[in-house]
């Protein structure tokens, strides 16, 4: 006699209970593994889970796409009695589970204390930026000529993990080796001018002596000094060669006690020098820098001097030892536009540079470049001479790193966009601003450098086809077409202009995209394509902008030649018309004479 | 009677209107009654020269609507022109191309003059009359190609005014007039400008009417005759006349009509030329920039031309001694005859200086 | 006038001479249609004052009201279809041409940093009075005229 109601109450309790007692059924002996650890800092499953580090069990096949905030779901920590120790230390400074714990195989964690693999150092630093290269893998997995393929031993490591051990090199500038082993110098004090009798002003009898053609060989020593900027400021012979001034023989003059030098040893000659210019009392009335003693002190001049080379320059070799004349005196062999001149005058010497085995042709490749006939041809002194480079008075040449500053001082807009590129690095595999633009011989860069057979061209580290050949193809591409577009443009505008149509407002037009395509070349330096194309985008869209309505200006003119054809046929009928007319004018007329003749 | 036989078209109405009050029957009569020789090969050339003055004032007027005579706004103007007024660079392609053909066209009809001895005895004051439309013609040239304001335009008044300069004693003083000052300024664009539209045109109608009341009166000169035969005057002034001995042609219709027939002609060329060669225009003026190649406009040319060839006083004088002959010709000219075949001196020398002054042009086109 | 009678008789009898006349009649008629047409019709255009509002050559163009050209600020606008620069600083408005005396280039107002600057190969100009301040530039910008009456600005249109 069992009712429903009864029924269905004992149905409704049974499910009730199932359901309160369901997850224990479930969880706590049911087909999901417990997890074996506290869970502090280990909220990243994945890390250890997808790869196996530490010994972690590889997650299987169907939680492929499962991310770490599902894990805790299904899978509940275990009882906390039956769990192996807790990581002992933090995760900080620890981020690499491998250094300590070799990834081998499944089961508890192979941790052997004091066994730790290899240290941080050694481990061969990223010489290149990150950005645009956060995926490691996608270069490395395989790797290619440059790109080197990461060990056996790195199976199954994920890019994030790469990091941990591998740190980016300081792109900070490191020591610049310098070709010479550096021996440093400390700048000592500044040297003593010579100490020698004064005359009065203006007696200089040196001077009246040796100009005369009793002296034959110093009188043209005499001559020069004469013209200099130093007798000018009444810098006079005693003042470098010592002897007294005001004496009227020849004894006399040299005595001893004179401070009589003669002509000074080439060794000496800086510190000589220098005993003036480098005293900031002395010139400041002249706002001259003190500072070349020092500089030259650094330099490969200067030092090779301090080893005892006489054959380096000396202050007396660039600026001459008498005829010294200010900077900017056109007849100075220090005038910008002389100093390559005057340095060619050792550097191109083969027999002088042979022992330092430097090549003698800069002079001969500078004259050809773009800087060389800026400055030598058209004396635009915006152009830089080998002092602008190397420096003037510290001349050394500049570490591969600087380069890019070098270069920089002038082409700052290009500097910026090449640093922030891939190229840009410490390492001398990259190409700096040199290797592609030449050193010397800079000449104008064109799209040739993209693909073509010169040397320095991208070809000539990267395969066509690799995906850096490619990158290249690209860019060339992308300027190439709308260098091309550009051209289209102002052809169409020649053609306007040959037919008598008046292109004012199309050439302003055009100049714009001319803009955008001057900055699209300066901007390839970013080796950013997607940089690149915002600008031959632009340049090319305005370019076939200005096309088409050169395109128009010709169309108006043939339909004005079409109008003038229509004009003038109606002028030819107008004239049938008339001449009709005439002769029957003349017909009457003959007829009128015929009337009267008869 | 005649007048029943007529369509009573509106045209015919009005002109009886105006007729019943203003006689214009006997005027138009007096006026077209002249009667041409048959044997007169005039090829039209002053008629046509005629019809581009009528061109170049009514493209004048209109071109002198938009433009702006100051070395500010010249130039701009001029662009307005040609980009943004409806049909600005036909007016002015017409202008441009009317002032070379009225030139050419001048000096057509003065070497047919010449060449026909239609100077001679009795129309000595209609050649001065003409050769003083030739000199104005020139004048207009001259003046005109400044106006533009641009690099050709500028360089070319300089140097043709230079060679004004080189005239011996006055030349200076006359320089400084030509120019409004000793360089070239904007005194020299806006006086150029006012003599060119207001002096000049006032100048050339006032000879113009002098030069075509002549030609009515005494009509063409006849090629065959010499002037040793008495001149004929008109006897009867209504047409038709009687022909004569020998053969005439009323100047109303047929010379007339003859006339418009080479003035369509003209307008044809002159449409092409327009179309096919628009008026261009160089980068404006710039004082301190002078392009390589300054050249006056090429009926200048034969004397710059000159001037380089020969010391400067000569190239000077000679051609103003030139001009000075040709005014005064008809008075210097001894023989009776029109006949060219008995002229060979003077034939010969005119051939002569029109070679020179061909081959000079040339060379100074090409060069 | 008996001629004329004659002449009229003649032509009478003829019927192609009539056909003839006739033709010539329209033929004439049409030309001196044609004609006017085609004299009047450019002649009218030409009167017409054109649709366009470009200057006509007044000698400057306005570029702006003082409204756009705050202190400090400064715009590249066409004037004649060339680029100009005007830029309003601390010392007045100045103007000059926009044209990068290097390559061509069209330059730009920085507006942070206050100067004139070429974005091609980062040529730099005062804007006091177009001088140049660095990069590869060899001359400076040329100036031209600019004016404020009221709330207008103008460029003159020639340096």
């Amino acid at each position: 006699m069992k009712s429903p109601i009864i029924r269905y109450f004992l149905l409704a309790l049974v499910i009730l209970l199932a359901a309160l007692f369901a997850p224990t059924f479930t969880t706590a002996q049911g087909p999901y593994p417990p997890i074996p650890h506290t869970l502090e800092e280990r909220q990243d499953c994945l890390r250890c889970h997808q790869t196996g580090t530490a010994g972690a069990t590889i997650i299987p096949d169907n939680h492929a796409g499962i991310r770490n905030d599902v894990c805790t779901i299904c899978h509940q920590p275990a009882d906390r009695a039956a769990m192996p120790l807790p990581i002992p230390h933090t995760l900080e400074g620890f981020e690499n589970c491998v250094a300590c714990h070799p990834a081998e195989g499944e089961g508890a964690p192979a941790f052997i204390p004091g066994e730790v693999t290899t240290p941080a150092d050694d481990y061969p630093p990223i010489p290149h930026k990150l950005e645009d290269r956060e995926d490691c893998l996608e270069c490395h997995r395989e790797g290619d000529e440059l790109t080197p393929k990461i060990p056996a031993d790195h199976e199954g490591l994920t890019s994030e993990a790469c990091r941990d051990c591998h740190q980016p090199i300081d792109m900070v500038a490191q020591p610049t080796p310098t070709a010479v082993a550096v021996v440093s110098i400390p700048v000592g004090p500044i040297p003593t001018p010579i100490v020698h009798p004064q005359a009065a002003r203006g007696v200089n009898v040196c001077y009246d002596c040796h100009s005369t053609a009793q002296d034959g060989n110093l009188v043209e020593d005499a001559d020069r000094w004469h013209r200099s900027i130093h007798a000018e400021r009444e810098v006079a012979c005693a003042d470098c060669h010592g002897g007294d001034p005001a004496a009227t023989t020849k004894e006399e003059a040299k005595a001893p006690g004179t401070g009589y030098v003669g002509v000074p040893a080439r060794v000496d000659i800086p510190a000589l020098c220098a005993s003036c210019h480098a005293d900031v009392s002395s010139m400041r009335q002249y706002d001259l820098p003190t500072d070349q003693y020092a500089k030259y002190q650094e330099s490969i001049h200067g030092l090779r001097l301090a080893e005892g080379d006489e054959n380096v320059a000396t202050c007396s070799d660039c600026h001459s030892g008498h005829l010294v004349l200010k900077a900017n005196d056109p007849a100075s062999s220090v005038y910008p536009a002389t100093v390559p001149e005057t340095c060619a005058g050792c550097h191109a010497d083969e027999v002088l540079m042979e022992p330092y085995h430097i090549p003698t042709n800069q002079f001969e490749l500078y004259k050809d470049s773009v800087h060389g006939h800026a400055l030598l041809d058209e004396q635009n002194f915006r152009a830089p001479n080998c002092a602008t480079c190397h420096g003037t008075h510290g001349a050394a040449p500049p570490g591969f790193e600087e380069v890019a500053n070098v270069c920089g001082s002038c082409h700052s807009a290009t500097q910026d966009y090449y640093l922030t590129s891939v190229h840009s690095s410490a390492s001398d595999k990259t190409p700096k601003c040199i290797t592609c633009h030449g050193r010397y011989d800079v000449t104008k860069p064109s799209e040739a450098l993209f693909l073509g057979d010169e040397d320095r061209h991208c070809g000539s580290c990267h395969e066509p086809d690799s995906r850096y050949g490619q990158a290249a193809q690209e860019l060339y591409n992308a300027i190439d077409g709308a260098a091309k577009a550009y051209e289209e443009a102002e052809t169409a505008i020649q053609v306007a202009r040959n037919v008598g149509m008046l292109v004012g407002p199309m050439e302003g037009r055009l100049r714009e995209a001319n803009t955008a395509l001057i900055t699209a070349r300066a901007a390839q330096h970013t080796l950013d394509l997607d940089l690149v194309n915002e600008r031959t985008v632009t340049a090319r869209e305005i370019s076939e902008e200005v096309a088409v309505s050169a395109e128009v200006a010709v169309a108006e003119s043939v339909f004005r030649r079409q109008a003038m054809i229509i004009a003038v046929a109606v002028i030819a009928l107008t004239v049938v018309a008339l001449y009709l007319l005439k002769r029957e004018l003349d017909r009457r007329l003959e007829a009128g004479e015929a009337v009267d003749d008869g | 009677m005649q007048t029943q036989q007529r369509q009573k078209s509106i045209i015919w109405r009005t002109w009886d209107w105006l007729d019943r009050r203003y006689d214009l029957t006997t005027l138009m009569g007096a006026m077209l009654h002249v009667e041409i020789p048959r044997s007169v090969r005039t090829y039209y050339l002053g008629g046509i020269t005629l019809f581009f003055f009528i061109v170049q004032v009514i493209t004048g007027i209109l071109l002198a609507i938009y433009y702006q005579p100051s070395p500010n706004t010249a130039y701009n103007s001029i662009l307005f022109i040609m980009n943004e007024v409806n049909f600005g660079w036909l007016i002015r392609s017409i202008h441009a191309w009317g002032a070379n053909l009225m030139v050419i066209f001048c000096a057509l009809h003065l070497l047919r003059v010449f060449f026909q001895g239609a100077y001679k005895l009795p129309r000595e004051i209609t050649w001065t009359s003409g050769f003083l439309l030739l000199a104005v013609t020139l004048g207009f040239g001259f003046t005109g190609y400044l106006l533009p304001w641009d690099q050709r335009a500028f360089w070319a008044t300089t140097v043709g005014s230079e060679i004004a300069g080189a005239v011996p004693v006055i030349g200076e003083q006359l320089l400084v007039f030509l120019r409004g000052g000793p360089q070239v300024t904007g005194r020299t664009l806006s006086r150029f400008f006012g003599v060119h539209v207001l002096v000049l045109p006032a100048a050339l109608i006032a000879l113009l009417a002098a030069h075509l009341t002549l030609i009515h009166q005494q009509g063409l000169a006849d090629p065959d005759s010499d002037i040793d035969e008495p001149v004929k005057l008109k006897e009867e002034t209504s047409p038709p006349v009687e022909p004569k001995k020998k053969r005439l042609l009323p100047f109303f219709p047929n010379y007339v009509l003859d006339e418009v027939i080479a003035w369509y002609a003209m307008l044809a060329i002159l449409v092409i030329l327009a179309s096919m060669f628009p008026a261009g225009l160089e980068e404006p003026a710039d004082p301190l920039r002078t392009p390589e190649h300054a050249k006056p406009e090429w009926y200048f040319l034969f004397l710059y031309q000159g001037l380089k060839l020969v010391p400067r006083t000569v190239g000077v004088l000679a051609p103003m001694v030139g001009a000075l002959l040709l005014f005064i010709l008809p008075f210097i000219d001894r023989n009776p005859h029109r006949n060219p075949r008995k002229r060979l001196v003077g034939i010969t020398i005119a051939f002569i200086i029109l070679i020179a002054i061909i081959v000079l042009t040339i060379w100074g086109w090409v060069s | 006038m008996e001629d004329r009678g004659q002449l009229n008789s003649n032509s009478d009898k003829q019927g192609p001479a009539m056909g003839r006349r006739r033709l010539i009649g329209y033929l004439l008629g049409f030309s001196v249609v044609a004609t006017l047409g085609g004299v009047l019709t450019p002649i009218i255009g030409y009167l017409w004052p054109p649709s366009r509002a470009a200057n006509s050559g007044s000698g400057r163009v306005e570029v702006g009201t003082t409204a756009d050209y705050p202190v400090g600020v400064g715009h590249v606008v066409p004037v004649n279809d060339q680029p100009v620069i005007v830029i309003n600083t601390n010392q007045g408005m100045r103007a000059y041409s926009a044209i990068c005396t290097h390559l061509g280039c069209v330059v730009e107002w920085d507006q942070e940093r206050q100067f004139i600057l070429c974005p091609c190969h980062d040529g730099r100009f005062n804007a006091i009075n177009g001088a140049i301040i660095s990069g590869p530039v060899p001359t400076p910008l040329p100036q031209l005229e600019v004016t404020v009456e009221g709330d207008a600005i103008y460029v003159s249109e020639q340096a």
